[in-house]
């Protein structure tokens, strides 16, 4: 997936994943992350329930939400409510939850699923029905990556939504600026 | 979808698993050990003294290490050559934890080293101990593998989802590398 791009002025919903991938404020990948979204003019929002799994969190892990805190202080990133009792985004999250559940080995049972990751796809699909920007969801694990991009585009939402890999993308956009 | 496979083999020779993690305790227990051997092994033949200088450790350490790698069998002194080169050989041994059977090869003990500079890898050793990061490597390839997400598997790990996710992404830097020189570690 070489060079994917995320269109200007767009909504992105990332995961904590792919923060922690980036590392802290004082890392490469951090710095060209949020020097990218900020030329581009692009909202990042990351879903109130992975803000709270963050939250809710060992004191030991307190350097991640320090993490968040600094991109919210930054004002590039933002958290945002998923609206549960939207019918459409309810069920982009059962649908997701479902996929990732037929996805997964056969050692993983239904409990073992998070509704965490399937959230991504309903805050995705609420932003992509009710407002006019371009939206794409950034997720560092391959197979919610893909369950996402099924669910999302079985649902046929008004304008396409990217589901783009985030460890990938966010390694890229090092090299680009190591190659400038 | 990425097409690598990532996947740890069995090893082909059965005398190369002894299976006895007091062999390697050291090994594993000491992350600047670990990085030494890594790094020889990363390297191939080498001079101590370019060891030596590379990781910047003192004489007095290097020798002791080399020392201790001799003496679990895994370091090989190439004595005809002046000065003295050393190699090192992959381990591979199975571990048992209350994941089931955990099969750790360099990759493993690179990620062991690691803690030294990334505080991912450190704190979740800490708090959890390295038969614990053998398993979150074991599901960090697995999730590699597209075989289940990052939370399923801090959820088999019995472990906080943020922690979890914390040290799958580390190991993934991790296993990206270390293709390059665990043998084990298939891709």
């Amino acid at each position: 997936m070489p060079g994917a791009e995320l269109q200007r002025g767009c909504i992105t919903i990332i995961d904590t994943s792919v923060l922690f991938a980036m590392g802290g404020p004082s890392n490469d990948k951090y710095q060209a992350f949020e020097e990218y979204v900020t030329r581009r003019d692009i909202a990042v929002r990351i879903p109130d329930h992975v803000a709270e799994e963050l939250g809710e969190s060992p004191e030991a892990y307190r350097y991640q939400r320090d993490r968040l805190r600094s991109a919210q202080d930054a004002g590039w990133l933002e958290r945002a409510e998923v609206d549960f009792t939207d019918s459409g985004v309810s069920s982009a999250i059962d649908r997701t939850r479902e996929r990732i559940y037929s996805l997964s080995a056969d050692d993983v049972t239904e409990d073992d699923i998070e509704t965490t990751d399937a959230v991504l796809a309903g805050l995705a699909y609420q932003y992509a029905t009710k407002g006019p920007r371009h939206v794409a969801v950034l997720v560092s694990d391959i197979l919610a990556e893909q369950a996402i991009d099924d669910v999302l585009r079985s649902m046929d939402p008004p304008d396409e939504i990217d589901v783009v890999e985030g460890r990938t993308f966010v390694r890229e956009l090092l090299d680009d600026v190591r190659e400038i | 979808m990425m097409s690598t496979d990532f996947r740890l083999i069995d090893s082909a020779d059965p005398e190369e698993t002894l299976g006895n993690l007091l062999t390697y305790a050291e090994l594993l227990n000491t992350p600047q050990l670990a990085r030494l051997y890594i790094h020889v092994l990363q390297n191939g033949t080498v001079t101590i003294e370019s060891v030596k200088q590379d990781l910047g450790i003192p004489h007095s350490t290097a020798y002791k290490y080399v020392g201790e790698l001799e003496e679990m069998g895994v370091l090989t002194r190439h004595e005809d050559q002046t000065p003295t080169r050393i190699s090192v050989k992959p381990i591979h041994l199975t571990l048992d934890t209350e994941h089931g059977e955990v099969v750790a090869t360099p990759v493993l003990v690179d990620a062991i080293g690691r803690q030294i500079e990334n505080e991912d890898i450190r704190v979740f050793v800490e708090r959890q101990g390295i038969p614990k990061l053998a398993a979150a490597l074991h599901y960090t390839l697995r999730v590699m593998n597209g075989e289940m997400t990052q939370r399923t598997a801090a959820t088999k790990l019995d472990v906080h989802p943020v922690e979890g996710t914390t040290v799958i992404s580390a190991l993934q830097d991790v296993v990206e590398e270390a293709t390059a020189y665990d043998p084990y570690l298939k891709p």
